[in-house]
């Protein structure tokens, strides 16, 4: 075996890392933002908005991941700069358009499981449209909707490798330069593998702690309650 | 002028008639007890005072301000007209205290602080005071429709609507509820209650209104309503729901 690959390239390697985990962290910041948007106005009573939203929703998941990230990059950003953009750019571009589609859909299923009778109880307390969507809507309908997000956020974590098609150096292509020197592809594409396995299932352990949060001091207190009583 | 003044309302939904030609005025410091079968119009009736609903036709007045009116500002009149549900009242992702902080910071753009002693304040009148900082899920029935109690009155309303607040609930815990309530009363709240709890109806309301298939059928206080009725629905429904003899 040639595990002397990875730490040999190791550097080579973490730079690659960096870009994937740059990348994903903005996408995943710009997916949310623009999915709950997306999510809200595909939600909404008015039938031209939630039409056009449910256009997109559905134009945006019919097409493979890949054909956005080549089109953003030749056509779409060059289009709307003037000039080239970055990889990096481009591709962040592609996963946000890509992945606030799917995340509009889950967004739209939260805001679908409010029972109607929170909604007229922040309607009766006076609350415009805005700050019961903020205040009391969308905090409960994401807190139902983490584990579906999660999920999804760990495909978009993965999707980053297609990044490399159009050229961009991520972890993966970083693993791809070193065994297409070396010829020792098994070594680099199981510490590559491991590599994201520990990146998603943290983030999928993390979501479960993250769910249970508003009640952390729920069993304290009924042990409290219990102690009192006996 | 009347607290709560409403004219002729309609309220259909598609072929179904739900409420025919309603009119009633409540008065300042009122309490009305609005009973009536199952299905009868009683939660349509308080939903279209704080414009829940719309009416079909006719006119709703609070305190001089038309609710029905086109152009009425709905959020103003419904953050000074309080309402308490069967359910589903308190936000599940905000402990006591900023549920009851929400709509003063939010709606009267009150400054946190007072908000809070205002959120204290109310809490230990309703008897919650220790309960502050738990969640709607760590609370009992009757702790969830006190803690709403006091959440709706951080509202100063001028009116408060109840809607069966205490038939989800065992009778140990109705008791708090109604309680709290008649305590409400006696500071002198307008208040609207539909409700199944006749000893409520009977002690505490100085009006009872009578519904029956989406009319207002009987209008009176409660000592003839529940003795000598007019109308021979109101006399039929006591003696097959309530098994009195009139
Ligand atoms: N959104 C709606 N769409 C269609 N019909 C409705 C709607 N809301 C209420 N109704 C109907 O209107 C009628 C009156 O309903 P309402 O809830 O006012 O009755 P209620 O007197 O409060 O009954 P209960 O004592 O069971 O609560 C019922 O027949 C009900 O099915
Ligand atoms: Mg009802």
């Amino acid at each position: 075996m040639h595990w002397n690959d990875i730490f040999e390239n190791f550097d080579f390697l973490m730079s690659g890392l960096v870009v994937t985990i740059q990348l994903a962290l903005l996408a995943i910041i710009g997916s949310l933002l623009c999915g709950i948007v997306f999510g809200v106005l595909r939600h909404s009573k008015i039938p031209v908005i939630s039409f056009l939203a449910g256009a997109y929703i559905e134009f945006t998941r019919s097409i493979p991941l890949i054909l956005f990230i080549v089109f953003i990059h030749f056509g779409f950003m060059p289009l709307i700069l003037g000039e080239a953009s970055s990889f990096f750019q481009s591709a962040c571009v592609a996963l946000i358009v890509f992945t606030s589609a799917y995340v509009a859909e889950i967004v739209r299923g939260g805001l679908n499981s409010i029972d109607k009778g929170h909604i007229e109880a922040a309607k009766s307390l006076g609350l415009n449209w805005f700050d019961r969507m903020i205040y009391v809507i969308l905090p409960i309908a994401l807190t139902r909707m983490t584990p579906a997000l999660v999920s999804q956020f760990i495909s978009l974590i993965k999707d980053t490798s297609l990044a490399s098609t159009i050229g961009l150096i991520e972890f993966t292509r970083s693993g791809e330069i070193i065994y297409e020197r070396t010829y020792h592809e098994l070594e680099i594409l199981i510490f590559i593998a491991l590599t994201y396995f520990a990146i998603c299932y943290s983030l999928s352990s993390l979501s479960k702690k993250l769910e249970s949060k508003p009640y952390i001091n729920k069993d304290s207190e009924n042990l409290k309650q219990l102690k009192e009583l006996a | 002028m009347s607290m709560i003044k409403v004219e002729n309302i309609y309220k259909s939904y598609k072929n179904l008639d739900v409420l025919i030609d309603v009119s009633a005025q409540v008065e300042k410091g009122q309490i009305v007890a609005v009973i009536g079968p199952s299905g009868c119009g009683k939660s349509t009736f308080l939903r279209c005072i704080n414009g829940l609903e719309k009416v079909s036709q006719g006119r709703i007045f609070i305190d001089g301000e038309e609710v029905t009116a086109p152009n009425t500002n709905l959020n103003k009149i419904r953050s000074e007209v309080g309402i308490v549900f069967q359910q589903f009242n308190l936000f599940s992702h905000m402990s006591v205290k900023e549920n009851i902080m929400l709509a003063p910071v939010k709606v009267k753009k009150i400054p946190k602080n007072n908000a809070e002693q205002i959120a204290m304040a109310l809490l230990e009148k309703v008897g919650m005071l220790d309960h502050a900082h738990k969640y709607p899920e760590q609370l009992s029935g009757g702790q969830v429709q006190r803690v709403a109690i006091a959440r709706s009155l951080a509202m100063e309303p001028k009116i408060m609507l109840f809607d069966e607040p205490t038939s989800a609930l065992d009778p140990k815990m109705t008791n708090e509820v109604l309680d709290t309530m008649k305590q409400l009363a006696q500071d002198g709240m307008t208040m609207i209650v539909v409700t199944h709890e006749m000893s409520f109806a009977r002690e505490v309301a100085n009006k009872i209104m009578f519904f029956s298939q989406s009319r207002l059928v009987e209008e009176s206080a409660p000592d003839k309503f529940f003795n000598n009725p007019e109308s021979e629905i109101t006399r039929e429904f006591l003696r097959s729901v309530l098994k009195l003899e009139v």
